[in-house]
């Protein structure tokens, strides 16, 4: 699906790439054979990053003990969703998979992209929020 | 046999904890389910292979027992005091009730609890109408229950599909259809406790009342003549019964058909007696479902809606039953 791509795109290997359908209902057993090394949560369907960090169940997972649960940024639209902005969420995938490779950041290309294509002014403060750097 | 049948979900449930998408060994399995007990045993297992037993796989087939036993036992008690053989506990409405309770709070973006209480909540309020609205009406107040139910059922599938069409389609549409399928996929300990002790009263107060179905499967007039009050006796019953699957439906989302094949198999086997039948339906129900969420939970890396699985697997086999049952209910 879609997401699948993006993380390619963002040089990352999709854990359910092969799964069949599009949102797909997975158990913790299967997500445990994974085992992946980043958790990528999106911004809507009521998901967040604590659900997973702070649940007691998720704990066996490689990503939960080194704190790589990541909640997708959204700000027109969500940035993994079939539209202009899932480019930024390329961008903000693989800088957040790869920091030492990659030669730009989440942040000024997203002052760029939407001063550019989007005609919109985007706030240092917003910024700041979204393009997190741990 | 009906002892057989009692114990067979038991049985079921310790067969099936080795079964799982993650590989783990049988005398592994045995080894992890002792070591609350023996803290020494489980040493050199993989501490994801303990957790994946005692935190995933345990609550799971217990809540998918407890489930199945549950919708065995409110089937039986709902076919018999209904007095037909095609209804089961959703037909005053609780699990439309329950569906529309889910949608509206994941529409409004609350979180896994609030979705379980509010389904639970609509549940009760679709069956209290239900209840209330046929109280309007004087004559033969069971055929205006069953009518009310199957209404007020279709006023709130009528709402739940208003939620989905203005839900947004990348975000509260998917989370609304998936829980409309029904799955355990969610289930853990701190999510149980409701589940585990309204199941298990209602299960014992509902076998306790098994001797009381067969009077009131015999008509109100006879019931009365043989000093039971029919009225009583069904409100308390369509109250437990209601209370159990609006619980059930609220962790597990909307699973159809176990509540109405299961009574028929297990007349099948012990006739329509239910001080024999409640026990029988109980068991055949918590094993029935055990085996379902085996399939749903292990043949695919993708989970298989329980609601789909039930649907396919019990509408034939319903068809079968009705062939050849000579019983009758």
């Amino acid at each position: 699906m879609y997401q699948t791509d993006i993380i390619e795109a963002a040089g990352g290997i999709s854990v359910s790439a092969d799964l069949i359908g599009f949102w797909n209902d997975v158990n913790l057993e299967q997500i445990a054979i994974w085992d992946p090394d980043v958790i990528i949560v999106p911004p809507y369907g009521g998901a967040s990053v604590e659900a997973i960090t702070e649940s007691s169940e998720w704990q066996i997972l490689s990503a939960v003990q080194e704190g790589r649960v990541y909640r997708m940024p959204r700000l027109v639209a969500p940035w993994d969703t079939p539209g202009p902005d899932s480019v930024m969420g390329i961008v903000w995938l693989a800088e957040k998979l790869n920091p030492d490779i990659v030669s730009f950041s989440c942040g000024t290309e997203a002052v760029y992209f939407y001063n550019t294509f989007l005609n919109y002014a985007i706030t240092g403060e917003e910024v700041a929020t979204i393009c997190v750097v741990d | 046999m009906v002892v057989l049948i009692i114990v067979l979900p038991i049985i079921l449930f310790l067969l099936s904890l080795p079964l799982g998408r993650y590989q783990i060994t049988t005398i592994d399995v045995v080894r992890i389910i002792l070591s609350p007990v023996f803290p020494d045993i489980a040493d050199g297992i993989p501490l994801i292979a303990q957790q994946l037993v005692l935190q995933v796989r345990v609550p799971r087939i217990l809540a998918a027992l407890l489930i199945g036993a549950s919708y065995g036992a409110t089937g039986t008690a709902f076919q018999a005091i209904f007095k037909n053989p095609l209804v089961d506990s959703n037909i005053l409405g609780v699990t439309s009730g329950a569906g529309f309770g889910a949608a509206i709070a994941i529409l409004l973006m609350a979180g896994t609890w609030q979705v379980q209480i509010s389904a639970f909540v609509f549940g009760l309020l679709a069956v209290s109408l239900s209840f209330f609205g046929s109280r309007l009406y004087k004559a033969t107040p069971l055929l205006v229950l069953t009518l009310m139910g199957i209404l007020v059922g279709s006023l709130f599938n009528s709402l739940t599909s208003l939620l989905k069409y203005v839900a947004d389609p990348l975000d509260a549409l998917p989370a609304i259809t998936f829980w409309l399928l029904g799955s355990l996929t969610n289930v853990t300990w701190n999510r149980m406790l409701a589940l585990i002790i309204i199941t298990l009263v209602g299960l014992v107060l509902l076998w306790l009342v098994r001797w009381r179905l067969n009077i009131l499967s015999l008509g109100d007039q006879e019931a009365k003549s043989l000093g039971v009050d029919p009225v009583q006796v069904k409100i308390m019953i369509i109250f437990i019964a209601t209370l159990m699957t609006a619980v059930v439906v609220s962790i597990s989302g909307v699973i159809g058909w176990v509540g109405l094949v299961i009574p028929h198999a297990g007349r099948m086997i012990v006739g329509p007696d239910h001080k024999r039948l409640m026990p029988v339906s109980i068991g055949l129900g918590g094993a029935f479902m055990i085996l379902i969420d085996n399939v749903s939970r292990t043949l695919l890396p993708g989970e298989i809606p329980l609601g789909v699985l039930t649907g396919l697997i019990g509408v034939p086999m319903l068809i079968i039953l009705l062939r050849r049952s000579k019983t009758g209910w």
